[in-house]
């Protein structure tokens, strides 16, 4: 089963253009992603931050850490506002969990890539000291990407500059996941709406593009098929060079070429080359078939 | 490819040659004309003008698709873009508006707070830097503001907006309606949250805290990926272009050329050709074919039945008259046509440069999408402690990868002399794969070597291979446009594959990277396997291997040498160490992404698509070319130089622009002026034996590029690194300069006037 030009032009377009298209989406959805997550970061980020704040206004009163009763109290209600907050976790600097949403971790040391973070966070923050300066504190979050969650934290410094501990929140990879994938989906099939659609016109536009040079090649065809069935009929019939396909072959482009070409608007290079072209072949075709015609009358005078 | 079958005893084989001429640019089949008394072999005039028409046609065919194709392309991927941020904006905008609600809650209880301590809402201090901070630490915040119960704006961030101030001085004191109709203004543009600030939870408000976010948060987030989608869309437009231009050339003019030109053999009557390939039964121009090639075969078949009976009378008759009788019918058509009885002659495939040019486009494309982050790969699996500095680790692969292309150079030209291009494109395919398979699962820096020595032997066996065909093809008249079809697609590539490889090793990582190479490789592979299949793509003789002793002879010509060091190897120093090794780890070191690097390097391959065809035109009408080529190295190294102003990407951007200029105005100049300056080599040796030991021994500043620039990287740093080498190359291309002038020999006309 061959393919028609038209058909090969348009499937490379549609090739190309699904390249584009396809990178196009990755590049979009792998930006929401970023996006989503850089949002639902700072949020995160603004949370822990704002308890880090209470926490370290207390520490600075000369509170210590594991003796912040309300603490416990204050996690559980914000735990509640997101359900997708997995827990909070207010930990001492050797990552021993001393207050946390989900109460059978405390006591539990939290993750070894959570400790790291949080002391590469805490390093830098050493010598800093917490102000509990609220909202506006500035930035000093760490991120860790569990393979459940999204985990943000922050340490707690006392207005010496000492290092308290931390807290941290661990927030639902899976809620992420799922909009992203929603989305995904969502695009793919508006992909390939799109597709569809372009494809058609592709499809379309390479149809009308070539239809010219395609209407010129099938009349040169249906030429090239009249003279060789003419040369058929000049055989079959005996006629031989009197078959009227042959006997216009001295004309200017031969009764076949007239009768299809007089419908075109414009005759183009190709064609007029075949015209001449077929003239010479009926002249060659004729000539043969007299020659044939004037040996076998030489075998009948014999 | 030309094909002599023996002709019928009685009938006298066709006299004319049939060869392919293939024709740059556009190339196609043509028939050479040698017998006598045929219209096809008039003169060349007709010939060229029928080449013209094709060419023009495949031009118009190119004029309508390429447009139809950019203007599809970039209404689908901004109506896709449109649907995405909608989309987008329908799930980001509640988190954002969610972390508004957080931010105001907090803020609007500390405010309430001091309420609460007696502080009335109009006397309280710091208030404005306050919000600030909260709004800058919070991104996506447009502004902050606190209002009384009248709405009056009490305190605001630094950088309220004055349409936001100016709609609340509206509504401030204003009845309902006016307040309502204020705030549904302030929507259009901003998402405006408001919480009552309150001292205790029962108490009744004492002002309003008003969040706002940009209503255009997400689309404006969204448009720092637009310079990628765009990226995409130029690439694919030239993919596309690639494609189209192979397709239009390879299915439609030449095959038609070629039809063309056996139906003027016709017209000559010369019936003796068929076409050898009419498969695809789909195809409009193959369909013609079989039409012309059932035309000739019905008048063989006669002519077949005339000398049957022909003999069969002759050897029944004794009547001498008529035996002369029919030896004058028999001599007559002979005379007039040339038709042969049972082994037509069958045109070969026409053969076209464009039948390489979309294979090597995909090869270079492979390697090309490595240049952002190969480095930086060295980097990720450089584990374990070599003797060498960290800066020359990373310089080795590209060194390595450098030197085996050096290596296998001068001998790929004979392999594809005697096994033909399709065959060692195919061969050199197959390190290629396992090259960029290999280094994706690379363990470290060790097997990572290996590897990319064996994707350099592969790029050294295919780019040869390929230009080998050029060789074979081109019109020997118009070989500088074969090499420019050849060049177009190496400088396409060069333009495509740094972007798409800086996009995808950003987002996919550089692993997959490497293995999107090796599957290009392969679709490369399995194209020229069917492009070149039964076309000519081997030389009759093999070009005598490069010896020792002509090397010595050419690197004895001083003013060779010259250019040599002072030009040419330093301006391979300046595109591996600086483009292909520094860049990458400068850029990222600045902080930009893979993507962001990609497109800066692509500036290099732009600009030389943009300036080479100016620069040829430029050298013709300056006629110095000493002064380009040393200009050109000048050009560069103040272009890196100017590293020292500002240690920006802006500035390594700009660098690697003036180097992409300036490489494209050195470069075709530089080829001349070798054979200019070797006259003598050139005539005893031959001018591709001395190119060949120019290209080799400039090749050595490819290998040391990245080892120099590293050497500076240890020294001194990313910026002073370039700094030192781009001044390297200035004073190179000044010595070079000032040489010339000296020996007053630095006016080379390449044109006579």
């Amino acid at each position: 089963m061959g393919i028609s030009l038209t058909a090969r032009i348009a499937l490379t377009i549609i090739v190309v253009f699904l390249f584009a298209m396809g990178l196009t989406a990755l590049l979009n959805l792998h930006k929401f992603d970023q996006l989503l997550t850089q949002v639902l970061r700072d949020r995160l980020a603004f949370t822990v931050e704002d308890l880090r704040s209470n926490l370290e206004t207390r520490l600075n009163l000369g509170l210590p850490l594991d003796t912040m009763r309300h603490v416990q109290d204050t996690l559980e209600q914000r735990r509640l506002d997101d359900p997708n907050i997995l827990s909070i976790e207010v930990f001492d600097p050797d990552g021993l969990v001393l207050f946390g949403t989900d109460r059978s971790f405390i006591g539990d040391l939290i993750s070894p890539r959570w400790l790291d973070a949080f002391r590469s966070q805490a390093t830098e923050a050493n010598g800093t000291p917490g102000g509990g300066d609220g909202a506006a504190g500035g930035r000093r979050t760490f991120l860790v990407h569990d393979h459940d969650a999204l985990v943000v934290g922050t340490p707690i410094v006392s207005n010496l500059g000492d290092n308290a501990g931390g807290i941290a929140i661990r927030y639902a990879r899976a809620a992420i996941d799922r909009t992203v994938a929603a989305t995904r989906r969502e695009l793919m099939i508006q992909a390939a709406v799109v597709s569809a659609a372009v494809g058609f016109v592709i499809v379309l536009g390479v149809f009308a593009v070539m239809a010219d040079i395609r209407r010129r090649l099938a009349r040169i065809e249906d030429q090239a098929k009249a003279l060789a069935a003419d040369m058929d009929a000049a055989d079959e019939s005996g006629a031989g060079p009197d078959h009227p396909g042959l006997a216009h072959a001295a004309g200017d482009a031969g009764e076949h070429g007239d009768r299809l070409g007089a419908a075109s608007v414009e005759t183009s290079p190709l064609e007029a080359d075949f015209r001449r072209f077929g003239r010479t072949a009926r002249e060659a075709f004729g000539e043969i078939m007299r020659g044939r015609r004037e040996i076998r009358r030489l075998d009948e005078m014999d | 490819m030309t094909q002599r079958p023996p002709g019928p005893a009685s009938a006298p084989a066709p006299v004319r040659a049939l060869s392919a001429i293939p024709e740059a640019g556009g190339g196609a089949a043509t028939l050479a004309p040698g017998g006598a008394g045929t219209e096809a072999g008039a003169s060349a005039g007709p010939g060229k003008a029928k080449a013209a028409r094709t060419t023009l046609a495949s031009r118009m065919l190119l004029v309508r698709l390429v447009p139809l194709t950019l203007v599809l392309l970039l209404g689908a991927l901004a109506t896709f873009s449109y649907i995405a941020v909608n989309a987008f904006e329908r799930e980001i905008l509640p988190e954002v508006d969610a972390k508004a609600q957080a931010v105001g809650q907090a803020v609007s209880e500390t405010i309430g707070k001091a309420i609460g301590h007696g502080i009335p809402l109009g006397r309280l201090v710091g208030m404005g830097p306050f919000l600030t901070d909260v709004q800058r630490n919070n991104v996506g915040l447009a502004y902050l503001l606190v209002t009384d119960t009248n709405n009056q704006v009490r305190y605001a961030t630094d950088d309220t907006p004055e349409g936001v101030l100016s709609t609340f001085d509206t509504i401030s004191g204003g009845n309902d309606v006016t307040v309502a109709e204020g705030f549904a203004r302030l929507q259009v543009d901003y998402r405006d949250t408001a919480i009552p600030i309150r001292a205790g939870p029962r108490e009744a408000p004492h002002g309003y805290l008003h969040v706002g976010v940009d209503a255009d948060y997400v689309t404006t987030q969204l448009m720092a990926i637009i310079y990628d989608i765009l990226t995409v869309a130029l690439v694919s437009l030239l993919v596309s272009f690639e494609f189209l231009l192979i397709l239009v050339v390879v299915f439609v003019t030449s095959p038609m050329r070629q039809v063309e030109a056996l139906m003027r053999r016709g017209q000559g009557g010369d019936f003796s050709v068929v076409l050898a390939s009419t498969g695809g039964h789909g195809d409009e121009v193959k369909q013609l074919g079989r039409a012309y090639n059932a035309i000739v075969r019905r008048l063989g078949d006669a002519y077949h039945e005339l000398l049957q009976d022909a003999d069969e009378v002759r050897a029944a008759q004794f009547d001498s008259g008529a035996i002369r009788r029919i030896e004058d019918i028999l001599g007559g058509l002979r005379r007039r046509f040339t038709i042969p009885t049972r082994e037509f002659r069958r045109a070969a495939a026409p053969s076209s440069l464009l039948r390489v040019r979309v294979p090597l486009f995909l090869f270079i494309f492979a390697e090309e999408m490595t240049r952002p982050f190969l480095p930086l790969y060295v980097r990720e699996l450089h584990t374990t402690t070599l003797w060498l500095d960290e800066a020359l680790v990373l310089a080795l692969p590209i060194s390595v990868f450098m030197l085996a292309i050096a290596i296998i150079t001068p001998f790929a030209g004979a392999w594809t002399d005697r096994l033909g291009t399709r065959r060692v494109f195919l061969i050199g395919a197959i390190p290629s794969v396992a090259g960029y398979l290999g280094a994706a699962l690379a363990q470290g820096v060790p097997d990572l070597l290996v590897w990319r020595a064996l994707s350099g032997f592969g790029y050294a066996v295919i780019y040869i291979a390929c230009q080998g065909y050029v060789a074979i093809h081109a019109d020997p008249g118009r070989r500088v446009s074969g090499m420019a079809t050849f060049m177009g697609a190496v400088f396409a590539a060069a333009i495509c594959g740094p972007s798409i490889g800086g996009i995808l090793a950003d987002r996919v990582g550089y692993a997959p990277t490497l293995v999107v190479s090796a599957g290009l490789v392969l679709v490369a592979a399995v194209l020229i396997h069917g492009l070149l299949s039964g076309t000519a793509d081997h030389q009759d003789t093999e070009r005598p291997p490069l010896r020792l002793r002509d090397m010595a002879l050419v690197l004895r010509n001083g003013r060779l040498l010259a250019l040599l060091l002072l030009s040419a190897i330093p301006a391979k120093i300046l595109l591996t160490g600086f483009l292909f090794y520094l860049a990458p780890l400068f850029l990222t070191d600045l902080g930009e992404s893979q993507s962001s690097v990609g497109r800066i390097i692509m500036v290099y391959g732009l600009m030389n698509v943009l300036v080479t065809p100016l620069a040829a035109r430029v050298a013709d009408r300056v006629g110095n070319l000493a002064l380009l080529v040393g200009g050109g190295a000048v050009l560069s190294g103040v272009g890196t130089l100017a590293i020292i102003l500002d240690q920006s990407a802006w500035m390594v951007a700009l660098a690697v622009f003036t180097m992409g200029i300036a490489h494209a105005l050195a470069i075709s100049p530089q080829l001349v002026l070798v054979q200019e300056v070797c006259a003598r080599e050139c005539r005893e040796l031959g001018q591709t034996t001395v190119l060949s030991v120019f290209r080799l021994i400039e090749r050595l500043g490819n290998v040391a590029g990245p080892f120099l620039v590293g050497t500076l990287v240890t020294l001194y740093g990313y910026g002073d690194a370039m700094a030192v080498t781009g001044l390297g190359v200035m004073v190179a291309g000044a010595i070079y300069l000032g040489l010339r002038v000296m020996t007053d020999d630095s006016r080379h006309r390449t044109v006579a006037p």
